[in-house]
């Protein structure tokens, strides 16, 4: 086991927490170097001097039950089965949203349709009407606005 | 003292591990009494403000619950002040406490002892510099001299609690000691004028 270095076991020296071997090996360094004693002496001071701004701090009132209340919230959000459906539903509108887009543009390629794309996305939007974050995105705007893309491709 | 923490760390470890797969909060709540004054002390050696401290104590210990994995062979201390380490050098990165914002009177501790009033404000005077001194140093030479002088660890602790190696932990301390031992070497005299 190779010997620790006498200056890395001067704090603990000063603090008393040396085991018996480094306690008498470091004092056999001290009495034969005079540096190092000189150095014990300013960690010595740095010990005594340096405050410990926690010396007798303790948790105030209420610090307990404050956490309680954050692990249970947490406890009781990791539990909320719906949570899931808040980032599906506006992935599911922006599924549709991209579906539509994209007949639009297959029906400007192909033969006209007779019933216009938007009212047929509205009909499969019924289906989502409970989801709340349905009712958040203006989908309607969206579709009038595809629609009125897709009466300028006519006129065209 | 310390060999009763050192032993205790294969059973906190275990605690912490079981925490991890059963989500047991009577585990939990051994873990957390056995260091929520330490963690709440030991935020403080940083922020100096203990409504502060104790604000980051508790994220200390949601960090904890949080948890989803844990390295058995990992001691469960030095783990721990990992995390807390991490949140206060990061919290004090943030916004860097000064020494206005002590709570506690400066070189009453060790003033107690100064019979002589000259003495007392010599040592009040230092503790101040020494103060300033340590707030001022680099984030982990900082953290690793607070483990070493107020929490006890050993180097490896630290080594473990900073992700770095013993050796390296050698130097930051030796480094952070030799920026203290530079203060107490300045003259009284001048401090003491500057004070006066």
């Amino acid at each position: 086991m190779t010997r620790k270095e006498p200056r890395d076991l001067l704090l603990a020296y000063a603090l008393g927490t040396l085991n018996e071997r480094e306690r008498s090996e470091l004092e056999a360094d001290l009495a034969r170097d005079p540096v190092l004693g000189e150095s014990l002496k300013e960690v010595r001071a740095v010990v005594q001097f340096l405050p410990d701004p926690a010396a007798g701090v303790e948790p105030r009132p209420g610090f307990d039950t404050r956490l309680q209340a954050r692990l249970d919230a947490m406890d009781a959000e990791s539990r909320r089965p719906a949570r899931a459906g808040r980032w599906l539903a506006p992935v599911a509108v922006l599924g549709l949203a991209a579906a539509a887009l994209l007949a639009v543009a297959l029906r400007g390629l192909g033969p006209s349709d007779p019933e216009p794309p938007a009212a047929a996305m509205l009909a499969e939007l019924d289906l989502l009407q409970d989801l709340d974050a349905v009712q958040l995105v203006d989908v309607v705007d969206d579709l009038e606005a595809i629609e009125s893309l897709d009466l300028e491709e006519e006129e065209g | 003292m310390a060999q009763e923490v050192e032993s205790d760390g294969d059973e906190e470890g275990r605690w912490m591990a079981e925490f991890v797969q059963t989500r047991s909060r009577a585990l939990f709540d051994r873990l957390y009494q056995r260091y929520r004054n330490r963690m709440v002390a030991y935020a403080m050696r940083y922020v100096r403000d203990p409504s502060r401290a104790e604000e980051l104590a508790q994220d200390v210990f949601v960090r904890v619950y949080r948890t989803k994995s844990y390295s058995p062979d990992a001691p469960f201390r030095a783990w721990l002040y990992r995390v807390a380490t991490n949140l206060c050098l990061n919290e004090v990165r943030k916004q860097e406490y000064g020494v206005t914002k002590h709570t506690w009177e400066p070189g009453t501790e060790v003033g107690a002892g100064a019979e002589d009033p000259e003495d007392h404000l010599l040592g009040s005077e230092l503790s101040e510099r020494l103060t300033r001194r340590l707030q001022a140093l680099p984030a982990k030479q900082r953290a690793a001299f607070v483990m070493a002088r107020f929490e006890g660890l050993s180097h490896e602790q630290i080594a473990r609690a900073l992700d770095t190696s013993v050796s390296a932990t050698k130097s930051l301390i030796h480094r952070a000691l030799e920026a203290l031992r530079a203060e107490v070497r300045e003259p009284p005299s001048r401090a003491a004028g500057g004070a006066a």
